[in-house]
């Protein structure tokens, strides 16, 4: 049942909050310990608040647009009085005395946090084996990684131990681990949805947005986290009121634009049959199919590395072990205390990123590293525009690959970097895309759109989503 | 770290001599909000999480050995 459905059962009183909650509690009873997609779990207080709006409904009284449904939320998203750690060692202990706008926008809207999902230490890594606290298993396939950053909201879609999820989404990692699960993962414009409050990592790239497994759900949550907030300078005030309100549309006047670039080198054999299946649907509804080509493609991802490693080299800096967080040696000297504490509260792959960054900003390197990759990115904006002005959207595969299993590449950063290839470029640009299931439900298919169409992206993706 | 920085070294191939960097990728103009104090944490919440505290303040290390 989606959870739009869910939600109308709930207000005509023919469901209650309490029952729809207990329905998720006994999916992470029998299935949490094998797929391990939580860090922290709020049941009883999530049951408490159900029982509130339960009997707020009885009264006739009335509810937000959640009318108590659950919600899981990544761990770089921090939660009051919830524990927040963002996967990481240095936040192990970290309760955060406010709420980020995206958790105080559902709050509002009467959801329920069900609880706090696993993900890469610090949203570093594409397939949640980087966090403190284990790695994350697929649904799909207990051996097979869940994708990352955001692999256990995903994995908490597909057991069905959540009607709804947020991730962040800096590099992929809302798409990766909805395409690796057989979720819906958008990953909105930047600057549509406020990013107060999320574990920064790297700010010019981060956005957050919902995983579900229905394009209905993912619309509707959109909606509710969507707007600008005046906590966070780089949000901006979203052009229409609702997207999901129509989520119809007729491809028959429409181009689509297919990136040949997003079907090369890496990409494996199967993936490109199954999404060039996808659009061969499309072409059946009518849409005109158009190749084309983002020539500066070759670039991005190692351009998309330098500018993320350099931002959260800056942005991590902010871990010292003094205001929160993980500490060490507070007697020490400051030089001793600081980098002790980050020797042992940071894993290694967030070490090798903090080490790196900084080299690429550091005098001499700064031109040949940073700002060269800043005027790549100009390049990959100039060859998007240049796109959508024969285009309406692109689609591409989401990942070059299916899920690997666990364990297969984690020794090997470089290769784990790779499985970015065809996300970051939509980050490095800002555009919206989605990622949702093909035929063969571990297959992803990505559609890009230019900022602010988010509608039409998600429409494109339920014509789709009813053909599978 | 020497595999993924010779990996980087590819964008020098870049053409890039007449190109401006972007380091924000939407059009936002600054904006100043009123110099008004707003609703702030209480102290005793923004100290919660504090390693260590003393009187109402961050406790540091020793900045002189």
């Amino acid at each position: 049942m989606k959870a739009v459905e869910a939600i109308g059962k709930i207000k005509r009183g023919e469901l209650s909050s309490l029952k729809y909650i207990e329905s998720f509690l006994s999916k992470i009873e029998k299935k949490e310990d094998k797929i391990n997609a939580f860090i922290t779990l709020n049941e009883e207080k999530a049951r408490e608040k159900a029982r509130q709006i339960d009997v707020k409904i009885d009264n006739d009284e009335e509810v937000g647009k959640l009318a108590g449904t659950p919600l899981a939320i990544k761990d770089s998203i921090i939660t009051k009085n919830i524990k927040t750690t963002c996967g990481s060692k240095m936040l192990e202990d970290f309760v955060p005395p406010y709420d980020s706008t995206t958790v105080s926008r559902l709050k509002e809207q009467d959801g329920i946090i069900l609880g706090k999902t696993n993900c890469d230490e610090f949203c570093m890594g594409t397939s949640t084996e980087t966090s403190y606290f284990g790695a994350t298993h697929n649904p799909i396939d207990h051996e097979k990684v869940p994708g990352g950053s955001s692999g256990g909201s995903a994995a908490a879609i597909k057991y069905g131990a959540s009607p709804l999820s947020l991730g962040s989404d800096t590099g992929g990692s809302v798409r990766c681990p909805a395409a690796f699960c057989g979720a819906v993962g958008l990953k909105p414009t930047y600057g549509t949805v406020s990013r107060y409050g999320l574990i920064a990592y790297a700010s010019s790239l981060d956005q957050i947005g919902p995983i579900t497994d229905s394009v209905e759900d993912a619309a509707f949550l959109f909606d509710l986290i969507k707007g600008k907030d005046k906590n966070d300078s780089t949000s901006v005030e979203y052009p229409e009121k609702e997207v999901s309100n129509s989520l119809d549309i007729d491809l028959s006047n429409k181009k689509i634009g297919v990136p040949q670039e997003f079907f090369g080198e890496g990409v494996d054999e199967e993936v490109r049959k199954e999404v060039k299946k996808t659009i061969k649907e499309l072409e059946g509804k009518g849409a005109q199919i158009k190749y084309i080509n983002i020539p500066s493609m070759e670039y991005a991802l190692p351009s998309y590395y330098l500018i993320a490693m350099g931002e959260s080299s800056s942005n991590l800096a902010r871990f010292d072990g003094i205001r929160y967080g993980y500490s060490e040696n507070i007697d020490q000297n400051w030089e001793k205390m600081f980098s002790e504490t980050r020797k042992k509260g940071f894993g290694e792959e967030v070490k090798r990123r903090i080490i790196l960054g900084t080299y690429g900003l550091s005098a001499g390197y700064y031109e040949k590293y940073y700002q060269k990759a800043l005027k790549i990115r100009t390049l990959l904006k100039k060859d998007f525009k240049k796109a959508f002005k024969q285009t309406d959207l692109l689609i591409s595969p989401t990942m070059p690959f299916k899920p690997f299993n666990i364990g297969e590449k984690i020794e090997d950063p470089l290769s784990l970097y790779q499985a970015d290839i065809l996300t970051v470029p939509i980050n490095m640009v800002g555009l919206p895309a989605i990622s949702i299931p093909s035929n063969e439900e571990d297959i992803g298919v990505q559609i890009i759109g230019e900022p602010f169409s988010e509608q039409k992206i998600l429409s494109t993706a339920k014509i789709l989503e009813e053909e599978h | 770290m020497e595999d993924i920085l010779g990996y980087f070294e590819k964008i020098d191939q870049a053409k890039t001599e007449e190109v401006s960097p972007t380091s924000h990728v939407i059009e936002v103009i600054n904006e100043m909000r009123d110099d008004k104090l707003g609703k702030e944490l209480e102290r005793k919440e923004a100290l919660k999480n504090a390693s260590e505290e003393e009187k109402g303040y961050f406790k540091g290390p020793r900045v002189k050995d």
